[in-house]
């Protein structure tokens, strides 16, 4: 065998082996800010952020529109808050980021013309009336009222969702609907109702099927 | 003289090492070392990091950080990784399948959801903890037979309990009957039931290399316990526990892999060019000995082949085909359930007896104290070891 033709040959193939990258150390970017309603980079089949500012400022347009909030000769007086906002999906998601965004863009817009009762708040207003019944503080500047504000409507609604996998190929989809709907608090009929709905698919690598 | 010997210290410098979590050696490590961890391996083992630092933390009821780690592993778990370079890396001949960023196997994502709904649970927040039980339970459903798929009892029943805490009875009835389907013996919710508590009992199962170049792996269920039964007591009155998951068969009964099929096409490749690089390396010394006979005139032709030869050799022995071992070390074996009602059982703790079979466990007695969520229901958890 003629050493010589041998060994240039095997350091170029033991140069290119050791050429080869050993396993990159990860190197995490550093924090940057991204737009809430861009696609993120961790992604699946649930609700993003995007979906989340698109179905909020959506709702909050429509209802804008709702004679009833709209063209009262008094300004009603609405609840928006979580609390009758029901999760029966298979998702995990803070409901308030959906009805905070509403409520705050809709008392923006409208300018007055409807009122926010901030019903989650209040055990913060009872201890503020309690103080002032007892005399362990004064009135305030606007003066006292018999009770705390009654609500005219309330923000009520439904999450769910209906997942698809085919273990076959991988592929996994989800039809997420979000129903809103504003309820008459006296009479209980139902005034207003819009839903947001998306389904999306995806199929992860074959290394984890 | 045979180029292999040569070029193995050589290879053995150049290829590159990963490391990979030992089995049985994980549990004792502490908290601390696998936070150290979490900052070292980086994306690769983030997700199985983040199961160890989340069991240790849920188990110390440090339950707000837990959720954060969970709700971090989660999301990795839910991202796709398509085009994620560790996963290419994966399925190139060169590297082994522990190359990807760990997901965890279909039983480890669902015991994610497991806790992390749980954490919902211990909270008050039963929709959230619905939503957990339920989505993990989705991720059953690669198993290669049917019947194997989406049967995690456990998340069927604590789905059902979410339900029902929530005042949610149509939601509760549906769940249990596709309970039923897979355990035709549970029986409903008590109505008045408010108070939950879950034993585990055992070890992870074991994931261990097996086959030619370790190309697949094997479970084996955990070691260094013998319970397999809770019984429980309150002052004298028994609480019955019922055995829901065993983990260590939802491990074995998920089938074949897609990715089974790239690491046997990774051996073949090891082992034909093995075999090719061999029997010219071969021919390429026996040439050089014909070629010494023969005065000179074969040389180069037997160099050719040797460097043919000695380039196949190189190939098989860098061609990575080893299954990937990394699991989740701090799950339990098996997990056990009771349901009642405080207005019954209004003691503030209950003793936890482990037993194998009908005899007693080697597992000491846990005074379990019964906690109050944050809609004044009732929750607890221990764990045999």
């Amino acid at each position: 065998m003629s050493r010589p033709a041998f060994l240039p040959l095997s350091a170029v193939l033991m140069a290119s082996l050791a050429a080869s990258p050993a396993l990159a150390r990860d190197r995490r970017p550093p924090t940057v800010y991204a737009a809430p309603d861009s696609p993120g980079k961790v992604r699946g089949v649930g609700t993003d952020s995007q979906d989340i500012v698109a179905m909020s400022d959506q709702m909050m347009r429509d209802l804008l529109t709702v004679p009833q909030l709209m063209n009262a000769t008094t300004a009603p007086r609405v609840i928006i808050d979580d609390a009758a906002f029901r999760n029966e999906s298979s998702e995990m998601i803070d409901k308030a980021l959906i009805t905070d965004r509403i409520r705050v863009n809709l008392n923006r817009a409208s300018a007055g013309r409807m009122r926010f009762v901030g019903r989650e708040y209040a055990d913060v207003v009872q201890q503020e009336r309690d103080l002032k019944s007892a005399g362990k503080v004064d009135v305030g500047t606007t003066g006292r009222t018999r009770a705390m504000a009654g609500a005219d409507y309330r923000l009520v609604g439904r999450i769910g969702t209906r997942d698809a996998i085919d273990p076959r190929t991988g592929v996994r989809s989800r039809y997420s609907m979000y129903t809103f709907e504003l309820l008459d608090l006296e009479y209980g009929d139902i005034v207003w109702s819009n839903i947001y709905e998306f389904k999306k698919e995806t199929q992860d690598n074959v290394i984890y099927r | 003289m045979r180029p292999t010997v040569l070029l193995a210290p050589v290879l053995a410098l150049t290829m590159p090492q990963i490391a990979t979590a030992q089995p049985g050696m994980a549990p004792q490590i502490a908290l601390a070392e696998w936070q150290a961890r979490l900052g070292k391996e980086g994306d690769r083992n983030l997700v199985l990091n983040q199961m160890e630092i989340d069991t240790r933390l849920f188990a110390e009821k440090r339950f707000q950080e837990a959720a954060a780690a969970f709700d971090d592993a989660i999301a990795h778990i839910e991202s796709v990784y398509a085009d994620d370079p560790n996963a290419k890396k994966a399925l190139s001949v060169w590297s082994s399948e522990g190359a990807k960023s760990f997901k965890g196997e279909p039983y480890e994502r669902v015991m994610a959801y497991f806790y992390r709904g749980l954490i919902y649970l211990q909270k008050g927040d039963y929709e959230n903890a619905r939503a957990a039980f339920r989505q993990g339970q989705l991720q059953d459903a690669f198993a290669q037979e049917s019947q194997n798929q989406c049967d995690f009892a456990v998340m069927l029943f604590l789905e059902a309990w979410a339900s029902h805490q929530n005042g949610d009875k149509r939601l509760e009835e549906e769940t249990m009957r596709r309970l039923r389907q897979i355990r035709p013996e549970q029986a409903d919710l008590p109505a008045d039931a408010d108070t939950l508590v879950i034993a585990e009992t055992g070890t992870a199962p074991r994931k261990l290399g097996d086959g030619a170049s370790h190309a697949y792996f094997v479970f084996r269920r955990g070691k260094g316990f013998t319970e397999d039964r809770v019984e429980g007591r309150e002052g004298e009155r028994p609480v019955t526990f019922t055995p829901m998951e065993d983990i260590f068969h939802q491990a074995t009964t998920r089938g074949g892999r897609e990715i089974d099929r790239v690491l046997q096409g990774k051996v073949a490749f090891k082992q034909n060019t093995g075999g090719v690089g061999m029997a010219l390396t071969d021919v390429g010394v026996a040439g050089g000995q014909i070629n010494a006979l023969a005065g000179g005139s074969l040389g180069s032709v037997a160099a050719g082949v040797s460097a043919v030869g000695a380039v196949a050799l190189l190939l098989s022995m860098n061609a990575n085909p080893t299954a990937d071992t990394r699991s989740w070390s701090s799950l339990p074996d098996r997990v056990h359930v009771a349901v009642f009602s405080s207005k019954i059982y209004q003691a503030p703790s209950v003793t936890l007896h482990f037993l194998a079979g009908e005899a007693p466990g080697a597992a000491p007695d846990i005074d379990l104290p019964i906690e109050t969520d944050g809609k004044g229901r009732h929750f607890a958890w221990a764990r045999s070891r």
